[in-house]
């Protein structure tokens, strides 16, 4: 599969512009990380790719031909979780993946179900009543029904929240897997998400994208750009970014980004949440 | 197809307000047979067609509200944020529609039947009448074009602001009870009491069941308005907002 992305603009009636201009190309297999600050536009341009809203300007291409052309093949290949979803609570487990693998005309649904329950670690559930779930359960009924029947281009926007430790390893684990012959296109604020199975980040602010290219890359963008130094009083805060503090031996330790790292600090290699923070205060900054 | 059809009206049928106002129909039902009916309408028996008009046209608003009822689950916020999920699948979103409105006729059509079946039993326990055929043209008159157009008019309704919905099922109450020309008395309330008296005796000591024109054009004028609401309420505008 084939998604291009080219000078995409979205303006909402009441003025608000939320992506300006944006490209990207899309190519199966990846697990591409989108990442932002809330209301960088990452919502909408998932919204866009799942062809629920019509950019303003610009266009995305399935293939060769606008994507609103080809919305039927596009939704025949989709699995989309929505940040924000409902789900019919009177229903069962089994019965709403039922109801959905109807609707996206699943052939031999049963077996399809019940590989997206025991995928989403749901099979002990599978007669449960969805009113009767807990907010996890409720989020992995969500992903359940995307992956359903196997798509080609899966889009989750922030999956994993809600989903305690253990089950966000077991879903990046997932992921992960799925993205060997698919695009996944995974929408987070957890950067330990994207660093730990993305093999390209995408990230968003206000609207542009301000990166787009390997895990890789945004650390060594912001090599020599991280440090530790002894906790300051805050007036001295000015010009850093203050990542963490941390309880150490010798007493509070703070690990900062910043443009050019003061003479007390000692530089670090940085992680890849220390990359997003230099970047965005350095867009902030701007 | 037939799967969706099914789970939807599992979910109609075993919501609690479709319960609730089916017992509440069942009960005024019997209540509207054994008080205003059992008498006759307008010097017809109780058993006339005339007469059962006039217990469909009073049962009806019942009717309606129950299926305004099930149009709200269509626009309500809960299930605004169901299709965010299922509207991105490739199922026709007319055809997901349509489905569900059939589901919604099944419902109607089941209540209905509820209400028909107490006034048969009614008849057969108290005046032992089991000629029902004659009922049959007072059963359509009232229960076809009030489905279809209070269909249309809730769908329509429920697509430009869903509140508007249970102002609808309000009108429909005092809509019940004023006194309307029969081009548009819609539940026949006041056409099915005054009208017989207007007209000669048969061989039977009782008016012939004959509406006039006006009171069919207005069924179907209702009928038509009713598809073209639903219609209007099925062509849905695409995603810039």
């Amino acid at each position: 599969m084939n998604i291009s992305i080219q000078n995409v603009e979205m303006t909402y009636s009441n003025g608000k512009q939320a992506l300006q201009g944006i490209s990207a190309p899309l190519q199966s297999p990846s697990l591409i990380g989108l990442v932002g600050p809330n209301g960088a536009g990452k919502s909408t341009l998932m919204k866009l790719l799942v062809a629920g809203l019509l950019p303003t300007k610009g266009e995305i291409l399935l293939g060769d031909s606008p994507l609103i052309s080809k919305e039927k093949e596009l939704k025949e290949n989709l699995g989309y979780l929505p940040q924000s979803f409902g789900l019919y609570d009177e229903l069962t487990v089994y019965q709403f993946l039922d109801y959905m693998a109807a609707l996206k005309g699943i052939p031999q649904s049963r077996a399809a179900i019940e590989k997206a329950m025991a995928e989403t670690n749901l099979s002990q559930y599978k007669r449960t009543r969805i009113r009767t779930l807990s907010g996890g359960q409720r989020q992995r009924v969500g992903i359940a029904q995307a992956i359903l029947g196997n798509p080609k281009l899966l889009i989750l926007d922030e999956p994993t929240v809600g989903l305690d430790p253990e089950e966000r390893i077991n879903f990046r684990n997932l992921f992960s897997k799925a993205a060997q012959d698919k695009i996944v296109l995974l929408s987070t604020h957890i950067i330990e998400d994207v660093q730990s199975i993305c093999n390209r980040i995408i990230i968003l602010h206000c609207g542009i994208i301000l990166f787009d290219g390997s895990p890789q890359e945004l650390i060594l963008a912001a090599q020599g750009h991280v440090g530790m130094i002894d906790q300051m009083p805050a007036e001295k805060e000015e010009g850093y970014h203050i990542t963490a503090r941390l309880n150490t031996l010798k007493g509070v330790c703070c690990r900062i980004v910043a443009e050019e790292l003061p003479p007390i600090a000692q530089a670090v290699d940085p992680t890849l949440e220390d990359a997003y923070m230099y970047l965005i205060a350095k867009e902030e900054k701007k | 197809m037939i799967k969706i059809f099914l789970y939807e009206l599992r979910r109609i049928l075993t919501n609690k307000f479709f319960v609730g106002l089916f017992i509440v129909t069942c009960i005024y039902s019997w209540q509207t047979l054994s008080g205003d009916i059992i008498t006759g309408v307008a010097n017809t028996a109780p058993f006339s067609a005339w007469s059962y008009g006039l217990y469909l046209g009073k049962t009806a608003p019942l009717l309606v509200i129950t299926l305004l009822f099930f149009v709200t689950f269509l626009y309500s916020r809960k299930e605004k944020q169901v299709q965010s999920i299922t509207s991105t699948t490739s199922f026709s979103p007319a055809r997901y529609c349509l489905l569900r409105c059939a589901a919604m006729a099944v419902g109607y059509l089941l209540l209905s039947v509820a209400v028909i079946g107490i006034s048969f039993f009614f008849y057969d326990w108290v005046f032992q009448f089991s000629d029902f055929g004659n009922l049959l043209l007072p059963i359509l008159l009232i229960l076809l074009p009030t489905f279809v157009f209070f269909l249309g008019l809730g769908m329509a309704a429920g697509r430009i602001f869903p509140p508007i919905l249970y102002g609808i099922m309000l009108l429909v109450l005092i809509f019940g009870q004023i006194a309307l020309p029969p081009v548009a008395d819609l539940f026949g309330i006041q056409f099915y009491q005054s009208y017989p008296l207007t007209l000669p005796l048969g061989a039977d000591g009782e008016p012939a069941f004959s509406v006039p024109a006006s009171f069919w054009i207005g069924k179907i004028l209702y009928l038509a308005a009713g598809g073209l609401l639903m219609f209007a309420a099925l062509f849905k505008k695409k995603r810039t907002y």
